[in-house]
Order: structure tokens, then sequence, then C-alpha cells
């Protein structure tokens, strides 16, 4: 009844709850419950009581009436101290929780998923970024101090309780209307029933009353079926789940959401009645060039001299497309310059593509375009964004890839080799464009990224690099 | 019976007198009475035929959301460059109506503006269900509103964690951390006054339905210290809370580089907007809902007076924002700052920013004429167009800085589809439906707390409620 | 909440400065002329042993870093007037009068002391403000630009600070005004116990919360952003007024620390004031950091090289240092330190606190407006130390002198009695 609980209330509450429910419940005088019809006489009132000595009772009252925790001598409470708690645990979850999900990797805790962070760089944001965490710093800090003062009260003022005695008294309806009511605990040790109403009479209570609790304390049995039925139900969910990942299906699994799985549209080797040929994949069409296949210069596209058949720098996929029909037309379409500077267009091979470099073709031993400064910055420039992450930055094959792969010990991988090295250095220009073109042993091709000015310019500072790493005396007196 | 309007001077206040916030010979009971019959009378014709339309239009937003999740965001207006429409406009604009409830209950309450109890109940209500139709619109407006759950940090197969580092999951904290501390001050505000409903029913549904959500709760001084404890700290948690939010809101924007978007008075510029529109919505209901469910005693004229002040308040410092904004355009030397302004209040929108300027910056002001902010129908009319303005605010905003990019070549005139104006129409459908059923079954006013600062009469005038009630 | 009734009449409300003996009319204004003696003289040994500093403008910034740090104070001080009366405030009667006082003194005092600025500007050689020198604003087109909001708006090509003039002119006119009027119908009163004249003020005041955020702003524009000519926020004004607020809570608990000190006030201000005084400092301390905060999240998110170049001079230099003391000092460290109620109800811990943000925020003006005078290094020395004296010297001495004379309550305020029987809840 009053709030001030003690233990061996609680364990009378146990030993209810585990009498058998044949045995008929005893009614046992609760308290005595005085109504007041003003404030005023409920704080004086209150004053007499803690003054002569009772330590289990209680005021009830329609709102909050200012002037009676004095008058009761009721201490301040600690849920400001929870709320501080709860609030400065959000802080250290929010700013943990950022900290690790966006800024910390996977390798710093060792954990693996799933304890691993994740690092994305976002609008050129350092991955730890303080001020663009503090939103939801604040965030959970209100929201677990709002946690802790909600449930704080609630707890603290045992709201968790349906049931009360006093709700028994048809009078005691009135507490959340217009009346002021005290309440004097059985369980205080100066309690006697037999003074007590004539005592409070004398203070001004309009009405006193015997509360009498005769609710048997434990559920009722419904209660108990209900409960199960409802837990055995909650399990059905997860026991289907259970199943559905542990046994193999025949037919398909429903397909709900479709992520556009599946569309309306003709992939290459289907039928497409359109067309005459009913191909869906087409050919060419007759007086076009396909990106990346303007080759009429072979010094300038290939890196080769003219007059020479070559390996292809085409994918077999894009000579399928081309073969037949579509083959012969590319011969027109060559540069006319070049056509009439007795040139030979190169032929698209028929068979499937030569496999890595042909050391023997006859590369071509120049740069064919205008080298200048310009062409050495722009070849600095993507040789740092294409070639060095495995070649380094300096061409000793000590790049960052190579050195990480070396670290991992990958079975498959092929050491990057020093642009240095003396056959290396020794080979034609042509022969180094062709390799980022066509790509060279482990060492895929460029040639579908990199367009073939900034190719030369790769070479072009390449040729420098090896010249900065072993240049001869006469350099020096030479700026 | 005479028009408690009338009948009551309570608007001239002399210096040094306050005058009573319930006006009428009201005691303790009668004021119980007087709440408690809005949840208790028989249901009013009025109100099923409100509650039918209102419901018709969430059916019209279920189908909707229903087409729009089957088929794709195509069906709304979006195309090149402006991709945030309608969506975005009604998600900012309702998040910006949901702040007046906890400023009520939050801010006031700090500020001892007992004024407040008088309507923070149901302010709080509106909040809660604003919250509820802004939330719905960027969550449908994500495409595939099956991953939403992709927002939660939850450890994956993917490995994947969401990225802090965008304002719109700083939102996703905001906006939820908002919505649940409000239903936590609102349902802690409701306990004593929910005890109240149960105290006095005499249905055995009613009974346990009122008697499970007020916890046992029996008025107890012990509790009501720590009861009052925990209001004082919610509130002065949801106060920063309440500015947290539309700041944050205000972030989406702001933190882009877009001209018109990147300013840096947004935050306090956004959350002076909210607490505008939010107590516009306010009056906009409290003004009928006074009449129909004869709460003039205690939602009085000078209830209606302090929203109308603040409004007037909220407005000016939105139009200082709009002059700062546009005085900074020029000030900076940005050519691109100029134009989107000059764009704005010139360009293919003026109509809207024109609108915008009217409904907010200049139709508060006729609130320095004292009639205009006693008289309800007149105030009502104004917090309309204060309704409208603060749609069109974000309306601007979001499309004139959107469809006039960095890339001229893209420039293009944002027209909405029918179905951005149904989902907009829904949403208010949803709210209004929401919004009477709490009329309905919940106390429409803080009992308690208006006892607290009431004066009443003597109790033995009303004897004759007691007898009725302790039969 | 419950209201003891208190009748003012019984309380011996009327005391004034002259109370407090004679001291205070002398010691201010001599600790004052010391204070900017001792800057001068620094000024001009400075000129002689650094080389390459222009010591007249390593003064001028001195003195309007101070300038501007006291004059947040008072205008906090007619912010408060003016909402208390446009909220018919009940608590705050009985510290409205020294209120009142502080922002009465915008006139004449800061007018005066903002002579010296205006003479900088004038010479148009740059000091201080770089716009005012025509070299500079033809070599830097975005200012060129902006010039007529300073000089002549309709010809940007004559350099004279015509438009910057009038705008001070302005901002005096109308803080003097608002200042001065609530000051003397206050005093008025006082005499007749005319409640109509709080009614007046109520009305008035709706209007003057406008036009006073007006001119704070503009003024805060003028005097401070532009120190940066290229740099621009919309949000500088109101992060300005912030730290009015701020300084105006803490400067008002001290006051009436050192009034209660000396007998005065002793009665009229309980516990209960300084409570609500520390809620605000409290709240304050919060708002300023929002805005502080905001304004710097949103450039240094967008990271857009006109902006954030405000602060990449102060990331730099050692001012990283000053930004993080002011996150630590202005704001983390206080906000604990004054959350309790204890603190705020003890009348030493808040008075610590409350001195505390007062050198802070003198920080916070610091960080606003020397980072102008030297990128990259950090000057922070006898100079600047003696300037803030010599400032506050003379704004404490105008203060006095404004207060002459009346009570340092508003004794026939129609709602004292309600704000004698205020209590927390």
């Amino acid at each position: 009844m009053a709030d001030n609980t003690t233990s061996s209330d609680l364990d009378e509450d146990l030993a209810d709850v585990a009498h058998h429910k044949d045995v008929t419940f005893e009614p046992r005088l609760a308290g005595v419950v005085a109504e007041f019809d003003r404030p005023e006489t409920l704080i004086a009132s209150s004053a007499a009581v803690r003054d002569a000595g009772y330590t289990r009772w209680d005021t009830h009252t329609p709102f909050p009436v200012h002037g009676i925790d004095a008058a009761m001598g009721i201490r301040r409470t600690i849920l400001p101290w929870i709320v501080l708690i709860g609030g400065l645990t959000g802080t250290t979850i929010a700013i943990a929780m950022q900290y690790y999900m966006n800024a910390s990797e996977d390798a710093e805790f060792g954990l693996g998923w799933p304890f691993a962070g994740y690092q994305y760089p976002i609008s050129g944001k350092p991955y730890w970024s303080l001020p663009a965490n503090i939103p939801i710093a604040f965030e959970l800090t209100v929201l677990l101090a709002a946690f802790s003062a909600f449930f704080g009260m609630i707890g603290l003022n045992r709201l968790f309780r349906w049931y009360n005695p006093m709700f028994k008294l048809e009078r005691f309806r009135l507490v959340t209307n217009d009346r002021f009511f005290l309440a004097i605990d059985s369980g205080d040790p100066k309690f006697n029933a037999q003074e007590l109403p004539g005592m409070l009479r004398s203070l001004g209570a309009t009405a006193v009353e015997e509360c009498w609790d005769d609710e048997p304390r434990r559920l009722p049995s419904s209660f108990a079926t209900v409960g199960l039925v409802l837990f055995a139900l909650a399990l059905v969910p997860p026991a289907l789940v259970m199943r559905h990942r542990s046994v193999s299906w025949d037919t398909p699994e429903y397909h709900p959401v479709q992520d556009m799985d599946f569309q309306m549209k003709f992939k290459s080797q289907q039928r497409n009645p359109f067309f005459a040929d009913q191909r869906a994949m087409r050919p060419q069409v007759e007086g076009t060039i396909a990106r990346g296949q303007m080759v009429g210069d072979s010094r300038y596209y290939l890196g080769t001299e003219p007059g020479q058949a070559m390996a292809s720098l085409q994918q077999p996929e894009a000579n399928a497309d081309n073969a037949g029909a579509a083959g012969s037309q590319e011969l027109r379409a060559t540069d006319q310059a070049a056509a009439e500077a007795g040139q030979t267009g190169p032929t698209p091979p028929a068979g499937p593509p030569a496999a890595g470099m042909n050391e023997n073709q006859n590369w071509t031993d120049e740069i064919p375009i205008a080298v200048d400064e310009r062409l050495m910055a722009r070849g600095q420039q993507k040789y740092e964004i294409y070639c060095a992450p495995c070649h380094g930055l300096g061409g000793y094959g000590d790049g960052l890839v190579n050195r990480r792969a070396l670290d991992l010990k990958a079975p498959t991988w092929v050491p990057v080799p020093s642009l240095h090295a003396p056959q290396t250095r020794k080979r034609a220009d042509g022969y180094i464009y062709g390799a980022i073109t066509q790509g060279v042993r482990k060492m895929p091709a460029y040639g579908s990224q990199i367009k073939p000015d900034d190719r030369w310019a790769i070479v072009l500072y390449v040729r420098a690099l090896q010249r900065s790493q072993g240049a001869p005396s006469e350099d020096a007196g030479n700026p | 019976m005479t028009d408690p309007d009338k009948a009551y001077n309570v608007i001239d206040e002399p210096p040094g007198v306050r005058t009573p916030l319930v006006t009428g010979r009201h005691s303790y009971a009668s004021l119980t009475d007087t709440v408690s019959h809005v949840a208790e009378m028989k249901t009013p014709l009025a109100w099923y035929i409100a509650f039918a339309i209102s419901v018709f239009w969430v059916g019209v937003l279920g189908v909707g959301v229903i087409y729009l999740i089957s088929t794709g965001v195509g069906i709304w207006g979006h195309k090149n460059p402006v991709y945030w429409g309608w969506p975005i406009v009604n998600f900012v604009f309702w998040v910006g109506i949901g702040h007046a409830g906890t400023l009520i209950s939050a801010i006031l309450f700090l500020f001892r503006q007992n004024w407040r109890t008088g309507i923070n109940r149901f302010a709080e209500a509106m909040t809660i269900f604003a919250v509820i139709c802004a939330a719905l619109f960027p969550g449908i407006h994500i495409g595939r509103v099956w991953l939403a759950y992709w927002l939660a940090p939850y450890p994956n197969q993917m490995a994947m964690w969401p990225q802090f580092r965008s304002p719109l999951m700083w939102d996703v904290f905001a906006v939820s951390t908002y919505f649940t501390v409000s239903l936590l001050f609102w349902y802690m505000g409701m306990i004593p006054d929910l005890a109240t409903l149960r105290d006095r029913t005499k249905s055995r549904i009613a009974g346990l339905a009122y008697g499970l959500f007020s916890l046992g709760w029996n008025g107890s001084s012990r509790q009501w210290h720590r009861y009052e404890v925990a209001y004082g700290l919610l509130a002065a948690l949801a106060a920063p809370l309440v500015l947290s939010v539309h700041t944050i809101v205000s972030f989406d924007f702001a933190v882009s580089q877009l001209p018109g978007w990147h300013t840096t008075i947004f935050p306090p510029y956004f959350v002076a907007g909210a607490i505008f529109s939010g107590f516009a919505m306010v009056i906009s209901l409290a003004v009928p809902a006074r009449a129909f469910f004869g709460l003039k005693d205690i939602i009085t004229r000078r209830h209606l007076e302090n929203m109308c002040k603040v409004i007037t308040a909220t407005g000016t410092m939105v139009g200082y924002a709009y002059m700062m904004e546009f005085f900074i355009a020029w000030y900076s030397g940005s050519p691109y700052e100029k134009f989107a302004f000059i764009n704005r209040a010139l360009g293919p929108y003026a109509w809207a920013y024109w609108t915008m300027i009217s409904c907010n910056v200049i139709s508060p002001q006729v609130f320095w004429f004292k009639w205009a902010r006693t008289t309800p129908w007149f105030m009502f009319v104004v917090s309309i167009f204060v309704n409208i303005g603060m749609w069109f605010e974000r309306f601007v905003i979001t499309v004139t800085s959107l469809s006039r990019d960095f890339l001229p070549s893209s420039w293009d005139y944002f027209r909405p589809t029918t179905w951005d104006v149904l989902f907009l129409i829904g949403s208010f459908g949803l709210f209004f439906t929401l919004f009477l059923l709490f009329c309905r079954f919940l106390p429409v006013v803080a009992i308690a707390e208006v006892k607290g600062v009431m004066a009443p009469v003597n109790p033995p005038e009303h004897a004759e409620y007691r007898t009725q009630l302790v039969h | 909440m419950h209201h003891h009734h208190v009748d003012p009449a019984s309380l011996d409300l009327s005391r004034t400065v002259a109370d407090l003996g004679p001291s205070v009319n002398r010691w201010p204004l001599l600790i004052g002329a010391a204070g900017l003696a001792t800057a001068i003289v620094a000024a001009v040994v400075r000129a002689f042993i650094v080389d390459g500093e222009n010591s007249l403008e390593r003064f001028l910034f001195a003195y309007l870093h101070s300038y501007l740090y006291f004059l947040s104070i008072s205008l906090g001080a007619l912010f408060f007037v003016i909402v208390h009366h446009l909220t018919r405030a009940g608590w705050s009667v009985t510290v409205r009068r020294v209120a009142e006082v502080l922002a009465a003194n915008l006139w004449p005092t800061f007018a005066l002391l903002f002579l010296p600025i205006l003479v900088a500007v004038w010479m148009r050689s740059g000091l201080v403000f770089p716009w005012s020198d025509p070299a500079y604003v033809a070599d830097h087109p975005v200012v060129y630009h902006k010039i007529g909001y300073f000089n002549v708006p309709w010809d940007r090509d004559v350099a004279f600070p015509l438009f910057f003039t009038l705008r001070a002119i302005l901002y005096f006119a109308v803080w003097a005004f608002l200042g001065r009027g609530f000051l003397r119908r206050s005093v008025e009163q006082d005499a007749t116990g005319e409640p109509s004249i709080s009614k007046r003020f109520e009305g008035r005041s709706a209007w003057a919360v406008l036009v006073v955020f007006l001119t704070v702003t503009f003024a805060s524009i003028d005097w401070a952003m532009s120190l940066d000519p290229e740099w621009f926020s919309t949000m500088f004004g109101v992060y300005y007024i912030a730290g009015c607020a701020v300084s105006f809570f803490a400067a008002l608990w001290v006051i009436v620390y050192f009034l209660q000190s000396r007998g005065v006030l002793v009665e009229a201000v309980t516990v209960e004031h300084q409570h609500d005084i520390g809620k605000y400092l409290h709240g304050f301390i919060i708002f300023w950091t929002y805005i502080a905060f905001c304004q710097f999240l949103l450039i240094w998110y967008a990271d857009l090289p006109e902006e954030t170049q405000w602060y990449l001079v102060r990331q730099n230099g050692g001012w990283q240092w000053i930004g993080l003391t002011l996150i630590l000092c202005h704001f983390a460290i206080p906000f604990f330190g004054v959350m309790s109620r204890h603190v705020k109800r003890n009348r030493k811990a808040l008075l610590f606190w409350c001195v505390w943000m007062l050198v802070f925020h003198w920080f916070d003006i610091y960080y606003i407006v020397m980072p102008q005078a030297a990128h990259g290094s950090l000057p922070l020395g006898l100079i600047d130390v003696a300037t803030a004296v010599g400032i506050g010297g003379i704004v404490v001495a105008g203060t006095v002198r404004t207060a002459a004379g009346h009570a340092l309550v508003p004794i026939r305020d129609p709602r004292l009695a309600e704000s004698l029987a205020f209590h927390n809840i």
C-alpha cells in the first residue's frame, strides 16, 4: 500500500503467490484510509502524522500538491543521477559505435565478422570525423537519458504493480478526481486500528475507513494458460525458419522481391524475331568503326611498324562480333591519309588472339606523338594512377599491391619485375606501349582504360624513369 | 448557457494580476467531469462522419503505397534534376508540425508558462501523429522499401555498417529518437489522467484498458514526487531534442554545396519555422475542438492569444532568416548564391516564393492587432494560411534549388503527378484518423496538470457529481 | 508553485549605488585609465622591440576585441529587459534594474568607446578592417563587389566609409533610445507606481526585440565579421547574440553577488532568483554551443574554399588550442559544472562559474577577432589584458554613473510582490 516497500513485504508477496489455489485467502487489514476535501488540510495532517512518528504511510492526491513533500519528509529522489548515468552511457555507446563501425578496420581488432568495422571514404572526410558524429551522439544521449527517466520513474514508483487493496474502496476512486487521502499501513509499528480513526478525524478528515485486503495474491489460472499458448505460438515462426534453412527444396524459392532480377531484354545468344536474321546480337553497322578499333596508324595505335601482321588487341568476344560480314568493312574505314601513304590497314585476325606479347614483332622504337614537357607531366600523372600501385613510384616493382601480395604469400602471384632490369631497358618503345595495351603475363590489358595518347605519355615517363635511375655521366653537365 | 469567450474577460490582464487559467466556476470535480466527458460521451454523429472521411483517405494512401512499392518511385513527379520532390517536402512539413507539442510540453514547462497545461496534451498527441506522417515519406521514398532495415546498425553477412557521416543517417536517429521520447513524454503525462478515466468508467472493457495503461497509479505523493522530477528531466531532455531534430533535418540540405541549401543559418531557421508551423496546426485544431467538445473554459482566449503571439514571433524569425539569406547571398559575392536567390524571387517558381512570403511573413503580422489574436475564427483562417505557407517554404527550398543546378542543360520545371497530390492528402487523412481516435478515447486535456494551476471554487457546490460517482 | 506573500513595503529595497561607499565612484575610472595607458605604452614599446609589427594596429585589435566583449554584456542586458517585458515575466523583476542600468550604459559610454574604431576606419589605411584600404579593395574583386555596403552604396569607387558610419550611428541611436528609455520610464514608475508604464513596456518590447535583433546582427557583421571581408556566414549575428546572453547572465550574478556583499539587494534577490539565473546561464551555454557547432559543422562539411578559410586560419598556428579551449571551457566543463541544482543554489559556486564564463567568453571574442590580426601566431600578452582592464574599468565607471540616484530594484513595479514571493518548483 504505502510505497516504501520493505523486503519482508516482498517475501510475503512471494509466499502468497505460492499458495495453493484451494487454500481460501484470509482477508487482512491493510491499513486505515482517511479522506480530506482540501489540500491544505492534508498538508497540515501530514505534518502531524509525521511528527507523531509514523513511518509507513502515504498521502494520495489528484495532482501534485506542493509543500506536501516537506510536510511528509520525502527525500529528494535519486532519479537525476540515474538519468545522468543513462545519458553518459548513450554518449559513450554512440561515439564507440561510430568509431568502430566507420573508422576502425577489421584488422585493428582482429575479430572478423560480425565484429568487423567498415571503412569507406565519404566526400573526402576522414574515417574518424568527430563533427559528423556529434548529431548521433547527441540523439543517443537523449534517448538513453529519456529511457532512464521514464523507466527509472516507473521502477522507483513500482508502477508495474497494478493492484492495490485501496482500489477496492469506492471512496478511493475520487483520488483521481477531487479528494485527498492519507493512508496508514497496518505494517507501521505504531499502527492501532482502534485509535487511528479518531486521531485522523480530529485532524480534519471528512471520512475514515479501514482497508481490507481480501484478494489472494496469485495470478488467475487463465493467465498461465494464455501465457503458455502464446509462448507455444511464438515458437512456430522460428521453427518454420529453422526448417526452411535446413531442408533442400525441389521447387524454386518464392521470389517476392524482384530487385530487377527478371528483365525484359534480349541476351546475346537469344533469338530476336524482329530482325530478318533473327539474331539478338547485332553485327556492326556498315560504315562505322567500333570503339577502340580505329587502328589505321599502326605506330600510334599498336606500337608496331606498319606493314606487318600483328597480334590482336581485341577481345575474343569482339572478334566473334566482327567475324564475317563486318570484317571487311573495317578496311574501308581506315584512315584515308594512311591509305594514301600506302599503308595497309590491319587485318582482323580470324583465330584466337595471341597469348602474351610477341617479342619478335616489329615494335616501333619511337614515340609517334610530339614529346614535350606537358606530355611528360601527363605521363607521370597517369603512371602514378595506373602503374605505380604495382610497379611502384620509382618503377622498381615495389608498389603497394605487390608488397601486400608478397606479404600474403599469394601462391599464384607473379612478382612484378623492375622496370630498370636490363632486358626491360632494352625494350623498344612500341613494346612497352603494346604491353600496356594488351597486358603481359599477369598484368592485365589497359587498352580499354587508357587512351593512346596517355599510353604514349606513360611510355615517355617510363623512359624518363629508366634514364633517371642509370643516368650516364654526360647527363650531369647537361641540364 | 453563455459563451465563455464572451462571459469572461481574460484578455485585459492588468500588470501585477494574473488572470485565472481556467475560467468559469470550476471545481476540481467539474473540471474532471468536463474533460472526461469528451472520452465518455456517446460518440457524436459528426465524429463518425469526420472519421469516415479520414479513413477513406488513409485507404487512398494505402493503395498509393502499394502501387508505389510494386511500381517504383517513378509514379511521383521526380525527374532530372529534381530528385527530391514532394515526399521530402511533405516529410519536412510534417516533422515541422510535430515540433509544437514537445515544445509546449518541454520548453514552455521550463519557462514556467502554466498556460501550456490547457493545450499540451493534444499538442503532444498531434506531435506524435505528425511524426508518424513524416516518417512515412522517407520510408517509402527509399525505393526498395523492404531494405529499409539496412539503416539499422546490425551485424550482417555483408559486413556493411551504416554510414554515419551522412545527414540522412542522422535523420534516422533524430526522428526515431524524437518519436520515442515524445511518445514517452506523452504517455507519462497521461498516466494520472488514464487513472482518472479508470476510476470513473463503468464499462468493464474500458476499465481493463484504462487500468492496464494507468499502471496501477494511485496518486501517492511519493509517486508524484518522482513523477514530477522525471517530468522535469524529460522536459530538460526534450527541449534540446526538439531543437536537434529540425536542426538535423536542415542538415539534410545545408551540408550540401547547393546554393540555397548551404547556408549556416539553416538550423535555427528551420527550428523557428517548425515551431511556427506547429503552433499554427495547434490553433487549427484547438479552435474547432474547444468549441465542439465544450472546452472553452480550459482552452481560453488567453491561451489562443498567447499562441498567436508565438506565431508572430516565430514567423518574424523566419522572416529574419529569409532576409539574412538574401543579404548574405549578395554580400558573399558568389554568383551562384546570388542567382539562386534571384531565381527564387523572380524565376519560374516566383509564384511559390511569393505564396510563401505572403503566408509566412506577412499573414502572421495581423496578430499585432489585438482583435486578430483574440478572435478564434479569424486566427483559425490565419493558421491555415501559415500551414500553407510552411508547406510552400519546404517546396521552395527543395525545388527551386534543385531545378536550377550547376548544369544549365539539365534545368527543368518540376511538375507533380496526381499521385504526389494523393499522397499528401492521404497523409492528412492518416493524421486526422489518429487524431480523431485520440479525441474519442483518451483524456484530451492534462486534467491533473490543470488542477495544479487552477484556483477551484468550493467543492460542496458540486456535491451532486460526487454522489453520482460514488453511487 | 506556491507563493509566500511578501509585502514589498516591509523591505528596504530603495538602496542605490551611493550605499556602496565612495570607492565605486573613483576606482573604476582610475583603473580604466591606468589600463588603457598601460596598453598604449606597451604598444609603443613593442613598436621599438618587435620588427615589422604595426603596433597601432596591434593595439586597435586588442581594443576592438575587448570592446566587443564588454558590448556583448550590455547588449545581453538590453535583450533581457525587452524579453522580460515581452513575456510579462514575474520572477525577474528584482534583478531587472541591474539589467536596465547595464543597457542604459550603451549610451553614452559605449558610443564614446566606439570612436577610436571609427577613426581607424576613417583613416582608410586598412588598419584592423582591411576593406578600409582602397588598395586592398582594388586587389580583391569579391570585396570590391560589396564595398558599397561599407563605403558609398551608389558609387563603389568612392573610398569613404559613409554607410558604415551611418549604420553605427543608427545602432547607437536605437540602443540609446531603448536602453535609456527603459531605464527612464522604469525609474519614473519608482516614483509614481503607475501600472500603465508596465503596460506600455509590454507593447514597446514587441517591436523593440525585432529592432534590437536586427541592429545587433548588423553590428556584429560590420564590426566583427567584416574583419575578414571575404568571409560570410548567415548565422554570425545569432552567434554573437548567443554570446551576449551567456555573458550577460554570468555578469548579472557577479554584479548581484557584489552588491549583496555590500548590503544591497540582499532581501530582494533570493536563492530562487539565483537558481533561475543559473538555469539561464546553463541554457545559454548550451545554446551558444549549438550555434557555434552548427556554424562550424556546415562550413566544415561543405568545405567550400570561400567559407572554410575562416576556420582554416583558426585551426593552425596555435589557434587550434584556442578552439579546443573554447570547446572545453566554454562548453564541456561549465556544462557539467553548472548542471547540478546544488551548484546553481550555492552563492559562491555559481559565482565561480560566472567568473569562469566571463573569462572564457573573452576568449570567444578573442577567437573571432584576433586571428585576423595574426594568421599563424597567437598574440596574447600584456597589451590584451591591459586593454581589457582599461575598457572594463571605463564601462564599470559608466555603469555606476548611470545607476546613480536610482534604487537598484524597481520598487513599485506591479509584479514586484510576485517576484519577491517567487519560488522554484
